[in-house]
């Protein structure tokens, strides 16, 4: 899957149902601190990118992501893996 | 001002090693006599558990002055009761307890469905003590815990959590514990949470209880709403000596509409006028030792002196 792609189905979730402004989501953006993404936000993630994507997200792989870039970095890995 | 609890429960570490030794040598009956000489210390020296009961005795209960006192004193012994009637069932598992459970065919519905499904309390009567009940283990129930209870405590919990397929999930600040959340629920399994009570950051929702406004977590609600699982309320009262009544009603409802949080909201309301609808029954079962209404909180501390700090 492309990374286009990836980023277009990502951002529309967040935009959609996190409530997310379209400006803030760039890739430098901390998804906690920037982005207000917390644990309960987290709950819906795990699911769209489980619908989406097509596995399960793992919380020992996430421990390094900070950032929506790293996001997803780590959303094209696994589904390209 | 937000008001959140402590995330520590009430009852020492020496006190509950105390009950627990004590028990395996006296009556049931023995222990509760001796809280009668254990809750006057309370009344005198826990002043913040004592002044926010005695706003709920206010606002809740009867408006004689005279009979506030009386109440705080059922609240306190009926929490103790609480502990007593847990650490012996912790203790000697063997002991016999007797439920009687309203809407039995609503929760076996659930329990003998495939699906996942998220079990609601408040700290109200002894919820702990109903997941025991459950001998058939063909769900594994997953109860929210505190990081902050007493280690004899949870030490205690442990070999009856094995015996009875429990295993708690603890809340902790990395958040983990949303992807087990995640994984029970997606697994078949119950996850099973008091939720009366906000806690550090956890989202809330203000909604009237008992004609004030309070605030109730909303997290619980979102993860069903999200997830598509069921949600039932349970309350498991003290209706006498080794009697309980379990009460067990529907949260979650095909019919609420709406953008996923406030469906949230609207299983909230829900939950809420059900623990209202309990306690109306049951008043002294109320567990929430600190001010849990926002006009509680304006209460205290406008009349300080009032309730004796």
């Amino acid at each position: 899957m492309e990374r286009g792609k990836i980023i277009e189905t990502i951002n529309l979730f967040l935009i959609e149902e996190i409530e997310i402004e379209e400006d803030l989501l760039n890739e430098e953006a901390l998804l906690k601190e920037d982005l207000g993404i917390d644990s309960l936000d987290f709950v819906d993630v795990v699911v769209i990118v489980e619908r989406e994507f097509g596995f399960k997200i793992k919380p020992e792989e996430m421990t390094d992501v900070k950032t929506l870039g790293a996001f997803y970095d780590y959303i094209e890995k696994k589904v390209n893996s | 001002m937000k008001r959140a609890w402590s995330g520590k429960t009430q009852g020492g570490k020496w006190g509950q090693q105390f009950v627990l030794y004590y028990f395996k040598y006296g009556s049931l009956r023995l222990l509760y006599l001796v809280l009668y000489f254990v809750i006057p210390f309370y009344l005198i020296f826990d002043r913040k558990g004592y002044r926010a009961m005695r706003w709920y005795a206010q606002k809740v209960g009867n408006k004689n002055r005279k009979w506030h006192l009386p109440f705080v004193f059922r609240i306190y012994k009926s929490f103790g009761q609480l502990f007593l009637d847990r650490f012996s069932m912790l203790g000697n598992p063997k002991r016999r307890f007797h439920f009687e459970i309203i809407n039995q065919t609503l929760f076996d519905q659930f329990y003998y469905g495939e699906k996942g499904f998220l079990l609601v309390s408040a700290h109200v009567g002894n919820f702990e003590l109903f997941g025991y009940t459950i001998k058939e283990n063909l769900k594994i129930i997953h109860p929210i815990l505190f990081g902050g209870e007493a280690e004899v405590y949870q030490r205690m919990r442990k070999s009856i959590f094995t015996e009875h397929q429990i295993k708690p999930i603890i809340l902790n600040p990395t958040g983990d514990y949303i992807f087990e959340i995640h994984n029970a629920l997606q697994s078949g399994n119950i996850v099973s949470m008091p939720a009366d009570r906000t806690y550090n950051e956890i989202k809330d929702f203000t909604t009237p209880f008992f004609g004030y406004d309070a605030k109730f977590p909303i997290g619980v609600y979102q993860i069903a709403a999200t997830l598509e699982i069921p949600v039932l309320s349970i309350f498991v009262i003290k209706t006498g000596y080794k009697k309980f009544r379990v009460y067990i009603d529907q949260v979650s409802d095909n019919q609420f509409s709406g953008r996923k949080k406030e469906q949230a909201v609207q299983m909230g309301k829900k939950y809420v006028a059900q623990l209202e609808k309990v306690l109306k029954q049951h008043p002294s079962q109320w567990y929430n030792f600190f001010p849990f209404w926002d006009q509680q909180i304006k209460d205290l501390n406008i009349n300080k002196k009032k309730y004796g700090e």
